[in-house]
């Protein structure tokens, strides 16, 4: 069961990306070295 | 038609009707161009003298700004402030306890809005219709609220006023993407050069519409469509309203306010990583919030 405030409403879920990459967009950018730069800082900040 | 590399005109990155998940970015007669520029310089002005004016409390400057006030709470930790990553990283997920703590935030917010609040959020991000008009006719005023009418100015108040209790309660920095579609001459093999010659360091970009994004690139990615013509803008701000949910589900979404201002900070091929340990690569344009909050006389928060 999912979440509901304290007034008894649904959180609101927005999804606007809905329409994910296809295969081929993901064909077309799948990079040779995939994983070369895993040591480096994760671009995430505060983890 | 305008060439490509020098266009007879200038692009606006939020000129066109786009929806939650991507901005249209237009080219303007650079007349008009420049002279929206000088609408919102005056309306930030006026913004100005309201906060300045004697007599009337926070809630009445509110209602009489064009444009919404920075209420972020102050940074909790400097670590907290997420900065822009360096060009060669490869864009990750956001940490579980990133997800559950933003989450717990936006319970939070939610709880304390009123049914029309709730149902103004809801129906703006969930419904592609409300989305357009809105910041359809926001875009045409130049962000100017109170040329709006009645209907209008109560829905983007109450959408500001619902960020805003977000914001009040964040003290948290956020690096938030967002799609942003060029104009339909442009295909991958000029997206680069486009976007070197119209989006170059240093420029700001004058956001009129809300801005709907999500904190990890992967979750951004376009449908094939309009891959071939879209970049990503990659925001470092503390504004916005997080509307993502927590540890169990991939959704990091993220709406930032109307009115911002961002600085260009340079563009970029960059990597990102997907949950399933994919990798793929996108055009990124790195923003910095520079909104200018010299109007918010209340606010002695940091962003």
């Amino acid at each position: 069961m999912g979440y509901t405030d304290s007034k008894g409403r649904p959180e609101i879920i927005a999804q606007p990306f809905i329409a994910k990459g296809t295969a081929d967009w993901r064909v077309i950018d799948e990079p040779d070295d995939a994983g070369a730069d895993s040591d480096e800082n994760t671009g995430n900040g505060e983890q | 038609m305008p060439r490509k590399s020098h266009p007879d005109g200038s692009v606006d990155a939020d000129y066109g009707s786009g929806s939650v998940g991507a901005k249209q970015a237009a080219y303007l007669d650079t007349s008009a161009f420049e002279g929206r520029a000088e609408e919102r310089a005056g309306l930030r002005s006026l913004d100005s003298m309201v906060e300045s004016s004697a007599g009337m409390s926070r809630q009445q400057r509110d209602r009489e700004r064009a444009m919404p006030r920075e209420t972020t709470a102050d940074l909790r930790h400097p670590l907290m402030e997420r900065k822009l990553p360096e060009p060669g990283t490869v864009r990750t997920s956001l940490s579980s306890r990133q997800r559950k703590a933003r989450s717990v935030a936006k319970q939070a917010t939610q709880d304390r809005w009123t049914q029309t609040q709730y149902e103004t959020v809801a129906r703006m991000v969930t419904d592609d219709g409300s989305w357009r008009e809105v910041n359809d006719v926001l875009s045409e005023n130049t962000g100017d609220v109170q040329a709006l009418s009645d209907e209008q100015r109560t829905q983007v108040q109450r959408m500001d006023r619902a960020i805003q209790a977000y914001e009040r309660n964040n003290d948290r920095g956020h690096v938030v993407y967002a799609n942003v579609e060029m104009p339909t001459m442009i295909n991958s093999s000029n997206l680069e050069g486009f976007v070197r010659n119209n989006f170059g360091p240093g420029r700001v970009l004058e956001f009129d519409r809300y801005t709907g994004g999500a904190h990890t690139m992967h979750q951004v990615e376009t449908g094939a469509a309009n891959a071939h013509r879209t970049a990503v803008f990659e925001i470092q701000t503390r504004r916005g309203l997080y509307l993502g949910r927590s540890d169990g589900v991939d959704d990091t979404t993220h709406v930032l306010p109307r009115g911002m201002q961002v600085q260009i900070v340079g563009s970029h091929w960059a990597k990102y990583q997907r949950p399933d340990g994919t990798q793929g690569r996108r055009h990124v344009i790195q923003l910095l919030d520079v909104t200018d909050d010299s109007t918010n006389a209340n606010n002695s928060t940091s962003r």
